[in-house]
């Protein structure tokens, strides 16, 4: 590893660093059995930090939920050194079919070398590389996010991925990254291959976004924006708006709440590409505390931003807004009244006796 | 003499109950053709109603009493994505069916819906 990457971690160990919002117990998931593919079994994927082996090599283990025996295990990673950093990100599971079972997870090691391992009956197949990010010499010890998306390609065409939002953590401050990953893809994205959005031109919020940008961001990795400050809270996709709290790491506490006399700054970008969707990117809250960002009906029905922990409910936004795949600035409001919301897949006549 | 008058009132006879016979059957394939058009407009018309009555219960399908047929863990992806866990998505099928006053006629419409439902808690 990298000098840069140890004094990152030094300095890292100081404020700010022990805002932790991984969950700190293994992600349980269901994988089929190895009897019956439909049939469905709970599993425990543990990362170092659930291995009570901080130090050690980047490691995942599969247990069974029910009797905790080791099921399967990837400590060989394809690299040079069949290694990789520690696993203290919190993985996310995914599932591609929509069977109900997990087919793939995606995990980072505190490098930023982001995997997509796919899962079966037997268990850990053979993990791909899906971005190397470690020319960032950040800390990647914070959990993944993803959202099923589809975007147009060079055609038009609405395309199928998955976008999953990377939290990198340097002295400097928390980078958010977003990064796309499709099927067959044989390259590893880097940071280069991304679109830096952490300023906007002074033409963006007047105009939307340029057409060349955003059509660089459509064929590009995804994009990222340095934040400067420390992430407080996991981000959340909301309708195609990426939301998230931040404060200057120098004020974030160990729980992630903040010193009292500063600001937590909520962030509301585009997920796509990191635009405007309400008239600032960011703007400060009149708190100081941790919790997650939740969406709740309030007393007029309608849906609201709030940061919920054990003691409290506060609304931070309400009049929610969604991204719209009509242009690139397009959206709409939010609405509890389109909730549920009906989407009639396929209409057919039957018939009965019929020959 | 009365051999050929004999004869010819038979011939007219035999002409009359032939062209009878034949008035019947054109009259008889006509009602037939008749019925069998009608009949197909009936079943159109039918099977129109039948797929309005359809539509308008699909609203119906919002009622979150409704059991789904299949609950999935992860909804489809979307342009305006969220987070795993905020949204549930379920898969209802609904059946309706129509019979004409008589019973003779019978249309039935099928569809698959997606339900998508924000997790939110009450404040």
């Amino acid at each position: 590893m990298q000098p840069w990457f140890y004094l990152n971690l030094l300095l890292l160990s100081g404020a700010g660093f022990c805002c932790d919002l991984n969950s700190p117990v293994p992600i349980e998931v269901n994988i089929p059995t190895v009897q019956d593919v439909h049939t469905p079994r709970k599993v425990l994927l543990s990362n170092n930090v659930q291995l009570q082996v901080p130090q050690a090599d980047g490691v995942l283990k599969m247990h069974s939920a029910d009797t905790l025996a080791l099921l399967d295990e990837v400590s060989s990673w394809p690299t040079l050194t069949s290694s990789i950093g520690r696993i203290q990100a919190q993985p996310i599971a995914i599932d591609l079919n929509y069977d109900g079972l997990a087919d793939a997870v995606y995990s980072i090691d505190i490098t930023g070398l982001l995997w997509f391992v796919p899962l079966s009956a037997q268990g850990f197949a053979s993990p791909v590389l899906v971005a190397d990010f470690s020319q960032t010499h950040a800390i990647f010890n914070q959990p993944l996010q993803l959202a099923q998306i589809t975007t147009p390609d060079s055609n038009g065409v609405m395309r199928r991925q998955i976008m999953l939002l990377v939290i990198a953590r340097t002295s400097a401050g928390d980078i958010l990254i977003a990064v796309k990953h499709q099927a067959g893809q044989i390259t590893p994205w880097q940071l280069t291959d991304l679109s830096d959005r952490t300023n906007l031109t002074a033409d963006e919020p007047l105009y939307g976004i340029d057409e060349l940008l955003w059509s660089q961001i459509q064929q590009g990795g995804g994009w990222f924006m340095r934040l400067n400050q420390r992430i407080t809270a996991t981000p959340q996709v909301y309708a195609g708006v990426v939301y998230l709290t931040s404060a200057p790491a120098a004020v974030v506490n160990t729980d992630c709440s903040i010193a009292p006399g500063a600001n937590l700054a909520l962030h509301a970008v585009h997920l796509h590409h990191a635009g405007l969707i309400y008239a600032n990117r960011s703007w400060l809250l009149n708190t100081t505390d941790a919790g997650k960002l939740v969406l709740k009906k309030n007393q007029q029905g309608e849906l609201a931003l709030s940061l919920q922990n054990a003691q409290l409910s506060q609304t931070l936004l309400t009049e929610l807004l969604a991204i719209n795949a009509d242009c690139a600035d397009c959206v709409d409001e939010l609405s509890q009244t389109e909730f549920p919301q009906l989407i009639r897949l396929a209409t057919f006549q039957t018939e009965h006796g019929a020959h | 003499m009365a051999a050929v008058k004999g004869i010819v009132l038979v011939m007219a006879l035999i002409f009359l109950l032939v062209m009878t016979l034949l008035v019947s059957a054109m009259l008889l394939v006509s009602q037939l053709s008749h019925k069998a058009a009608f009949s197909g407009q009936q079943q159109l018309q039918l099977s129109h109603q039948a797929l309005q009555q359809h539509m308008q219960q699909i609203p119906q399908l919002a009622d979150a009493a409704i059991a789904p047929n299949e609950l999935l863990t992860t909804c489809p992806a979307e342009y305006a994505a969220w987070s795993v866990g905020s949204l549930t998505c379920e898969v209802l099928q609904l059946d309706t069916d129509v019979y004409s006053d008589n019973r003779y006629f019978y249309a039935s419409y099928s569809s698959v819906v997606l339900r998508k439902t924000v997790v939110e808690n009450e404040e």
